[in-house]
């Protein structure tokens, strides 16, 4: 069963919509900006996007209020994505949509203000007690509500793989018939629990990052929302994406620190291929996980060296957008999708002096030419990995 | 498959189908990954082990499933690779 994308949508730090993001990385102008955080003092930059306060949820929504549900709101509202969906609940019927997305802290921000704010007895004050806010699972909640379909609806959180394996599991859904189409993305926003925590950890870079370079010394968070609508091709006549392969596995080695080998890399991405049947040779292009920490840039190289050899393009993309946690995979996926239908592939933002270590050469300038299939990856904390496969429409296919 | 797996309402009364799906994935992972568009006799097996609560391994599958906090599912399936284990451990 062919499983293709009908709609999708990307806001991320380069601003809100599709456009926004082809722009930027046409241009390369990277939407990273210093560390301007309300309530945060680290010297970092980061990916926020602006303007997010300004998108308040309508009345009917206030209970579910929170940054992150602010910017699921934003998000939502771009490249008439919301009528897409309209559209496919008209064609199919509500309970036969379903909702799965991916966030890594989910509105954990407004737990924070909470806590800052509690009343002078230490209770929380009566606007924060939001159950379904405080809660992982909010941007399901949240995307179902918005969007008033009745499928199951659950949301995935393994770190910076969370938003890539949606797309698994939303395949997963339509071929058991337990739905005819899914919405799938991911919302991670930026908040203290995150920027302090990825500091303490000394993964944060005080400039902006420079994935794959030498001299790489760390990550910018970002935040991002993005939405791809999944759906069979018989219900899709006009979609010519589709979801070639996708690869799941876990390192099982260590809580932060990715396999020294890229074990569990390699059979994410192998698993992919496998999975759409394709040899690595048939991919024109891979968007890395790529966060410039020394640790995933150096392992994620070597893993490629055991995958491809060498011909594929491959290129990270965190310079333009930073590292959007929960979001990474789906403002990812969607630059490849987008690499597949306009034949842009970006290059690598702020890598001047690619590391000579490493066992693949990195895709630096931005490039023009066909991409039939690419590939995205995602490798998150824990040793979830997952990487997705997507073919333009030339291939289609797929399982 | 859909009514198999339990997906009969709406969102917020589903906790069985939530229950199949998060063994389903866990079953799913555990075989490599597998395009499964089918229910099968393994699973049904698998299911009816979590069902029961039955420490069972005669099948070769061991099954712990259970909800962490309320509507908060997780499932673990382990695959016992021995193919005479039965017999060893009778």
């Amino acid at each position: 069963m062919q499983i293709v994308i009908d709609q999708y949508t990307a806001s991320c730090a380069t601003g809100l919509g599709l456009d926004a993001l082809s722009r930027a990385l046409a241009d390369r102008v990277s939407g990273l900006r210093r560390n301007d955080f309300e309530g945060c003092d680290i010297a970092s930059w980061i990916g926020r996007v602006a303007d997010v306060e300004k998108y308040e949820l309508p009345e009917s929504l206030h209970y579910l209020e929170s940054r992150n549900n602010r910017l699921a709101w934003a998000g939502l509202q771009q490249d008439r994505f919301l009528e897409s969906v309209e559209t496919m609940v008209e064609r199919v019927g509500a309970r036969r949509v379903g909702v799965v997305l991916g966030t890594s802290t989910s509105s954990i921000g407004q737990t924070e203000m909470a806590y800052r704010q509690l009343d002078p007895d230490g209770d929380m004050k009566p606007e924060f007690r939001q159950p379904q806010v405080h809660n992982l699972h909010s941007p399901g909640i949240f995307v179902s509500r918005v969007t008033g379909v009745r499928g199951p609806s659950l949301t995935i959180s393994t770190a910076c793989s969370s938003s890539a394996k949606v797309f698994a599991t939303a395949a997963r859904w339509i071929r058991a018939g337990v739905v005819d189409a899914v919405i799938a993305g991911g919302v991670d926003s930026l908040c203290l629990s995150v920027l302090y925590g990825f500091n303490s950890l000394e993964l944060v870079s005080e400039q902006p990052c420079r994935p794959f370079d030498v001299n790489r010394d760390g990550i910018n968070i970002g935040e991002a929302a993005g939405f791809a609508l999944l759906t069979r091709k018989d219900l899709a006549e006009e979609a010519t994406l589709s979801l070639l392969g996708y690869g799941e596995s876990c390192d099982a080695y260590h809580m932060s620190h990715p396999h020294p080998d890229g074990k569990g890399a390699v059979l994410a991405m192998q698993r992919a291929l496998h999975h759409a049947g394709i040899s690595a040779a048939q991919v024109d292009y891979v968007n890395l996980h790529g966060t410039a920490s020394q640790a995933n840039d150096q392992i994620e190289a070597r893993a490629m060296a055991q995958v491809f050899d060498g011909k594929t393009l491959a290129s990270s993309t965190k310079g333009w957008t930073g590292h959007c946690l929960g979001a990474a995979g789906i403002i990812e996926a969607i630059i490849a999708m987008e690499s597949t239908r306009t034949g842009q592939v970006p290059g690598t933002l702020n890598c001047t002096n690619p590391d000579t270590d490493f066992e693949y050469d990195i895709l630096l300038e931005n490039h023009r030419g066909p991409v039939d299939i690419a590939m995205t990856n995602s490798f998150g904390f824990g040793g979830n990995n997952c990487s997705l496969l997507f073919a333009g429409a030339r291939e289609g296919g797929g399982q | 498959m859909a009514d198999y797996l339990g997906w009969q309402r709406g969102i917020d009364s589903a906790v069985d189908f939530y229950s199949r799906w998060t063994l389903w994935e866990a079953y799913v992972k555990c075989t490599g990954n597998s395009v499964l568009e089918q229910e099968n006799a393994e699973f049904r097996e698998l299911l009816e082990q979590a069902r029961t609560e039955a420490n069972s391994v005669q099948s070769g599958w061991r099954v712990f499933q259970g909800e962490a906090e309320n509507r908060v599912q997780f499932a673990a399936v382990i695959r016992i690779p021995f193919k005479d284990f039965v017999s060893c451990k009778s």
